[in-house]
């Protein structure tokens, strides 16, 4: 019997957790192309991953990952020896390797990340395991303002504020956001000590 | 007199409220968690331009709030996680080897929480030669120290709530052997850091901002 919602554009076997913003029904497909491969649990990759769709990894690669203008998720069960390049790359699950977007990194409760992370944005959940350096300088791009976009994240508290420097303060922030942005002011003067 | 119970609940009975004020091993693992004021963080971010052009280097476990409060500051933000090399199994001489070299990174704030604390005296020429090198001239220190003999029967992970809160939560793991540090000791072994700013805190803890100076 014919389904109203299946359409022959419609991409095959799509995967459960939807990220992307990307529709997933038969609007047409954008320019850079917004269908999602998935690299499923029991194949292994030792090499170089490249292309022009959105990736979820849920097996395990060894390599390099490089979709410069993708999205890109380590799935819970993805385990990933490798440097990831994408537009925004979002943890799940295992990388031991340096994660470069040029949008944001997105690192969820269950992820475990060893390495650098290279994006003007980064987002790390509660949870999350990480242990590397973090570089929200991204030459060449203008620094992003703000703002909530994960559903993790209920807005920032009030910015930048200076505090009394003395003990017992008493103001009780309640920071609930980790979504970090650079600023594009460049001091030459670090601390005023 | 039911209206008035239902106001004035009856109390559990005797063994279940003490079981609920007092969990089981709260002697040994001391207090729960709670959280205190940072005088200690306010002072060390206090003297910073909220610019985001600063490199701060956490060696305690990254964290969301940390992430957030640093990046108002910085724009380079490394997490070390020293603190948990003994549960990965790694000495302390392995674990500040692992740290980025100086050459290729140079912070100006270091947030050191208690790590003297938990290394031997022996050590701590290692852990502060290692800052050293990784630090500019002006670099602030933070550093927790606790020589008290209140101090808490194990030690605390400390996780940022605000620039002025910090969240303290008892460790499963003892403290090391090791005597502590009396607070006349650690302006000796935080040489070329010089302590601009200590504040005494509750459970016997010392906090201290130092900065970087080379000697005239």
């Amino acid at each position: 019997m014919w389904k109203k919602d299946e359409t022959p554009s419609s991409p095959p076997a799509t995967p459960k957790k939807e990220e992307s913003p990307a529709p997933s029904r038969p609007a047409p497909p954008p320019p850079s192309g917004e269908q999602r491969a998935t690299i499923g649990r029991s194949i292994t990759i030792r090499g170089e991953v490249r292309g022009n769709e959105d990736l979820l990894i849920q097996g395990e690669i060894d390599g390099s990952v490089e979709l410069e203008k993708q999205a890109v998720t380590v799935g819970e069960e993805g385990k990933v020896t490798a440097n990831i390049t994408g537009r925004v790359v979002t943890v799940e699950g295992f990388v031991e390797g340096d994660l470069k977007a040029e949008e944001r990194v997105i690192l969820t409760s269950s992820a475990q990340v060893q390495g650098d992370i290279t994006a003007p944005r980064v987002v790390l959940e509660d949870g999350a395991n990480f242990r590397g350096g973090i570089d929200m300088g991204v030459p060449g791009k203008e620094s992003g303002k703000a703002d909530a976009s994960s559903s993790q994240e209920s807005g920032r508290d009030s910015g930048p504020t200076k505090s009394s420097g003395t003990a017992g303060g008493s103001g009780d922030g309640s920071p609930s956001s980790s979504d970090t942005r650079k600023d594009a002011q460049e001091k030459s003067g670090k601390a005023k000590v | 007199m039911r209206w008035l119970r239902r106001l004035w609940p009856e109390p559990p009975p005797e063994s279940e409220a003490e079981e609920a004020e007092e969990p089981e091993d709260t002697e040994e693992t001391g207090p729960p968690a709670v959280e205190r004021a940072a005088p200690g963080i306010a002072a060390l971010f206090h003297e910073l331009e909220p610019d985001g052009t600063h490199a701060v280097l956490d060696l305690g476990p990254a964290a969301r709030t940390h992430l957030d409060i640093y990046s108002r500051y910085a724009r380079r933000i490394r997490f070390a996680d020293l603190l948990g090399a003994p549960a990965r199994g790694e000495n302390w001489a392995t674990a500040l080897q692992a740290l980025p070299s100086g050459a290729r990174e140079l912070f100006d704030v270091v947030l050191a929480w208690d790590l003297l604390d938990r290394m031997s005296p022996e050590e701590h020429p290692l852990l502060v030669e290692r800052l050293a090198g990784l630090t500019s001239e002006g670099a602030l220190l933070h550093i927790l120290v606790n020589a008290s003999p209140d101090r808490p029967p194990r030690p605390v992970r400390f996780t940022l709530q605000s620039l002025e809160r910090i969240r303290h939560e008892p460790e499963a793991h003892p403290w090391p052997t090791w005597p502590p540090l009396l607070p006349a000791e650690v302006e000796r072994v935080l040489e070329p850091f010089h302590v601009i700013h200590a504040f005494t805190l509750r459970l016997g803890y010392r906090a201290y901002v130092a900065v970087r100076r080379e000697e005239e």
